[in-house]
């Protein structure tokens, strides 16, 4: 599974601070926000796309790049359709229409959420939960028991994709087909798999908090 | 693994202990009565919703510090409360593997599992690494070692658990359904490896359904049933 969880290596990424890590990753993020041009998220995405290459990563991102991309679509449709402001590209349906300032503002816009989210999901891929908490609790003085929570966090992302991958494979067998292209179709057989992942996921979460507990995480 | 304590004297004592869960009329136990000593390897039967884990749970302080409800009688561990006495220091004593080992992992790495417990517990960066290293020889599971836990087997995720468990030296080691969902050979290697710790001293509680497996190995094996405990 090539998810969101942590991949070994001995890059020189990899052996680097996890707070140096995080730094270089929210510098980047600022820059994304902060410099009001299309260059500044297109300049992140190559920078993060050639660290990921230096840490044998580089089809890991343009998998997330091409799964994020699909979830953006969505996003571009729904935010160009909200800005009825500008000159008219095209007319649509109830008066509606594409503009040419929706358009740029929603194509800036999805590009500034993938370019942020990149760097710090290379940072998850390339830093183990377990050292990014002692750094955190380290150098910050964050409390370890909150250090862990975020790094846990993380943790249970590949869980979750394989929780939600059993449920898929186990309707699967019992005929129901998750194979298809439609979005609305998929979204609507994934809609009821939600409230079974959420109930599972708090469960999981309640007997990792107590395990953590039970295993001195409150005494550091 | 060094002696733990003295044998014979009282590491848990249950009196009159009754538990309800929040929200639910009916007790999860009922009108318990226990002793248990130190270093010994007692069993806990029954079918599912007996109230084994509750029982394994109030044993160590995870009712009620974690699962509140009416709480009546006492349950003492090492002579401490486990009402009045924070959770923080009852972990000190007693150690659980639950019976959903997946989600009680704290880290992807069976090393860094066990260094997370020691580190907890005081042990410096580079100390816990040796005694990790130390401990995973002892269960045989060094060949484990930069593997992804999820990736594990049924019976070498229990041994790691066990392993994370053991490293921090507690007094008492409770499991939820150690066998679960273990072929028959991965279940005789955890209840050995359950038998050489009690050898050494350690308290050990079991809760399973393998009635066959407790008659083995248990010393003194009680049965569940309804919410309330017989030998």
């Amino acid at each position: 599974m090539g998810g969101l969880g942590y991949f070994p290596g001995t890059s020189f990424l990899h052996k680097l601070n996890p707070i140096i890590k995080l730094f270089i990753a929210f510098i980047l993020v600022a820059a994304v926000f902060a410099i009001p041009s299309l260059i500044a998220p297109a300049g992140v995405l190559v920078v993060t796309f050639f660290m990921a290459l230096s840490c044998q990563s580089a089809k890991w991102t343009l998998k997330i790049i091409r799964s994020m991309i699909k979830f953006s679509i969505v996003i571009f449709i729904i935010q160009t359709l909200f800005i009825q402001t500008g000159d008219t590209l095209f007319p649509l349906f109830w008066g509606l229409r594409v503009t040419k300032e929706g358009v740029l503002f929603s194509l800036g816009f999805v590009l500034k959420l993938i370019a942020s989210a990149l760097p710090l999901a290379l940072v998850l891929r390339i830093t183990k939960g377990i050292d990014l908490a002692d750094s955190l609790n380290e150098t910050f003085k964050i409390p370890y028991k909150y250090a862990y929570a975020i790094s846990s966090a993380m943790r249970f992302v590949p869980d979750f994709a394989d929780e939600m991958n059993d449920i898929i494979e186990a309707q699967t067998a019992r005929g129901i087909e998750h194979d298809t292209k439609g979005l609305i179709k998929k979204a609507r057989l994934l809609a009821p798999l939600c409230l079974p992942l959420l109930l599972s996921g708090v469960r999981k979460a309640e007997i990792a908090a107590i395990s953590a507990e039970m295993r001195g995480v409150a005494n550091r | 693994m060094g002696g733990y304590l003295y044998k014979n004297i009282l590491m848990i004592k249950i009196e009159n202990f009754s538990f309800k869960y929040k929200g639910n009329d009916k007790f999860a136990l009922h009108n318990i009565n226990l002793d248990i000593e130190n270093g010994a390897f007692l069993g806990l039967s029954g079918v599912s919703g007996s109230g084994k884990t509750s029982l394994l749970y109030a044993c160590c302080g995870v009712i009620p510090h974690f699962y509140k409800g009416d709480f009546y009688g006492s349950v003492t561990l090492a002579g401490k409360d486990t009402v009045e006495t924070p959770i923080s220091e009852l972990s000190k004593i007693a150690a659980i593997v639950f019976e959903d080992v997946d989600s009680s992992f704290a880290c992807t790495y069976p090393e860094d599992e066990i260094v997370f417990g020691l580190r907890n517990f005081g042990k410096s960066k580079q100390e816990a690494e040796e005694n990790a290293a130390e401990i995973m020889s002892l269960f045989e599971i060094s060949d484990l070692r930069g593997k992804l836990i999820r990736s594990l087997s049924g019976g070498q995720k229990r041994k790691v658990a066990l392993a994370a468990a053991i490293a921090v030296k507690p007094q008492v080691l409770l499991l939820d359904e150690p066998s679960g969902e273990l072929d028959p050979e991965a279940k005789i290697q955890v209840f050995e490896l359950l038998k050489k710790l009690n050898e050494d001293g350690l308290t050990i509680i079991v809760s399973e359904r393998n009635d066959k497996l407790l008659h083995e190995y248990a010393a003194r094996q009680y049965i569940l049933k309804t919410a309330e405990i017989s030998e």
